[in-house]
């Protein structure tokens, strides 16, 4: 099985625009690993609005985002469609 | 600094106009960073303006001054971020656009090249698209401005089909699928099948039509069913022919051998009076003649009397019940142990072996099978019988198996003839019991084969239908 880094970022904290802001940084970062297969981001946050935003704006850029509750807020995983 | 003409002022005069100067620069320089600060101010805000506008586009919340200040918005570059996202989404949506252009162009390839009608029409009953196929079967002369925005019922059915039976009625009444099938309009018969299309919110935008033409595959069917009919009719008088001409040789076949009886009758009467009342009269070769006679007329007048046998199976009349075979077995070979009680041979009959038939008639079979075996078998020093089942497939075969002489299988499709015999006259026999079994068998819609070498006996397997074969059998047998 093909080896797929994660890079993990922690935006608990944080409210939106800043945490769509950050994820869009990032994303913009590591568009090539993430559009080769290769890198998984994954965003801890406790900001519900995110959940939907960052998900959205991912998917509008070819990507698939996952969201998952987790004991303190959600991790939202962006990786390759 | 230069002393002027006039002497002591001359130095306080300098300092007073490098004072001034210097104030005009430094308020110059204020009025300068006072519009450069308007300036950025202005810029920070329309990036700010800008940043939010996006922002909300991608539906979240604009940027706050005291989360973001006019320092940091520089440093952070929201503008930067959304710019470089809005690339990367414009890369991606012009991927999906060129997948959708090519999903486009194939279903334009299919919406042409398709033998159906195929019509797509709005919550209006208006048409917004159709194929040529369509034009071809709708239109009297195919133009496709005068088709689309006009209406189905104009174009299509024309008021023909009741509101109920309407397929597009049907799906916006909220059926995943409605169809209309043997519909009969313009000399053609159509089957109709209907499908939403819905928008994002689950509403049905339009509805999709096809029209399959299926007037030849109902001419086909129609002449293919009296097509079938006729054969029916022909196959049933060829039946009834055949059953005539048999019908006629079995009564020739019984009268014949019925016939033969009375003559075979009396040469056998009055060879048996010479034997016993004239036998002085004739020497040792003459009485030797004789009792030839009386051997052969008896041989004759049993293989007559298996005859009408044979002949009487095709008439009687069957009456099907559970037959255990494995208890007809053992009445059949309990009786070859009384006819013959000095004849060691082991007889072993599977329990349980039942089937569906003519309780006599399946008796018959194992008379046969079961005696030839106890004859082939008689000069086998340590004889054994078989009679057991196969089952396969949830199949069941019979079969009677011995150690005897066994046969040559280059003789296999001999067995079953009438008067065909494999064996000399050192064994008994008139060549029609397997004639008989296999008319039997035959008779029940089963099969019977023999498998044997030389020298190490046979085995003969029968099979009778089961289940609903036998069922359907059993209702049309006579």
């Amino acid at each position: 099985m093909e080896n797929i880094q994660t890079i993990e970022f922690d935006i608990t904290g944080q409210i939106c625009p800043s945490t769509l802001l950050i994820a869009l940084r990032e994303i913009n970062r590591n568009i090539a690993g993430l559009i080769g297969g290769n890198l998984r981001l994954l965003f801890r946050t406790d900001n519900r609005d995110c959940t939907n935003t960052i998900p959205e704006a991912a998917g509008n850029m070819g990507l698939k985002a996952t969201v998952q509750k987790a004991d303190s807020g959600y991790t939202i995983l962006v990786s390759k469609e | 600094m230069v002393p002027d003409s006039k002497g002591a002022n001359c130095v306080a005069t300098t300092d007073t106009t490098e004072i001034m100067a210097l104030r005009h620069e430094v308020a110059a320089l204020r009025r300068d960073n006072e519009q450069l600060t308007a300036t950025l101010r202005s810029r920070n805000g329309y990036i700010r303006d800008k940043v939010n506008t996006l922002l909300d586009v991608m539906g979240t919340k604009p940027l706050r001054v005291e989360e973001l200040d006019d320092d940091s918005i520089q440093e952070f570059d929201p503008l930067g971020i959304i710019f470089d996202s809005f690339r990367h989404i414009l890369v991606s949506l012009k991927d999906k656009n060129n997948q959708l252009q090519l999903l486009h162009d194939e279903m334009i390839a299919i919406f042409s090249a398709a033998q159906v009608g195929i019509m797509v029409v709005d919550r209006e009953f208006r048409i917004i698209s159709c194929n040529d196929r369509m034009k071809e079967i709708f239109l009297d002369a195919p133009d496709e401005g005068a088709v689309f925005g006009e209406y189905c019922r104009d174009i299509v059915c024309k008021g023909q089909i009741p509101d109920e039976l309407c397929a597009v009625r049907q799906i916006l009444a909220g059926a995943d699928v409605a169809s209309f099938k043997g519909w009969e309009v313009r000399k053609h018969i159509f089957d109709v099948e209907a499908a939403p299309i819905h928008d994002t919110a689950g509403v049905v935008k339009r509805i999709v039509l096809v029209y399959n033409d299926i007037s030849d595959v109902k001419q086909s069917q129609d002449a293919l069913r009296k097509l079938n009919a006729e054969l029916e009719q022909r196959v049933e008088e060829r039946t009834a022919q055949y059953q005539e001409i048999n019908k006629e040789l079995e009564a020739f076949c019984y009268s014949i051998s019925h016939d033969l009886r009375a003559p075979l009758r009396h040469i056998s009467g009055f060879t048996t009076i010479l034997c016993e009342d004239y036998s002085d009269n004739f020497d040792e070769a003459g009485v030797e003649l004789l009792r030839r006679i009386c051997t052969g007329s008896e041989k004759m007048g049993r293989m007559i009397d298996d005859l009408l046998q044979l002949s009487r199976l095709s008439r009687t009349k069957m009456k099907f019940m559970e037959v255990d075979l494995s208890s007809l077995a053992e009445t059949t070979a309990a009786m070859f142990r009384e006819a013959d009680p000095a004849r060691k041979a082991q007889v072993n009959i599977e329990k349980g072996l039942t089937a569906r038939g003519d309780a006599t008639l399946l008796g018959m079979v194992l008379q046969n099978l079961i005696g030839n075996a106890w004859k082939y078998s008689a000069n086998t020093v340590e004889a054994v019988i078989e009679v057991g089942r196969i089952r396969s497939n949830g199949r069941d075969t019979f079969f009677v198996r011995d150690n005897g002489i066994g046969f040559d299988m280059a003789y296999r499709d001999n067995l079953f003839r009438v008067f065909e015999r494999l064996h000399g006259e050192e064994f008994e026999g008139s060549g029609i019991g397997l004639a008989t079994v296999q008319r039997i068998i035959s008779r029940h819609r089963g099969e019977v084969w023999a498998e044997g070498e030389v020298g190490s006996g046979a085995t003969f397997y029968f099979t009778l239908p089961q289940g609903k074969e036998q069922r359907r059998w059993e209702k049309n047998a006579i």
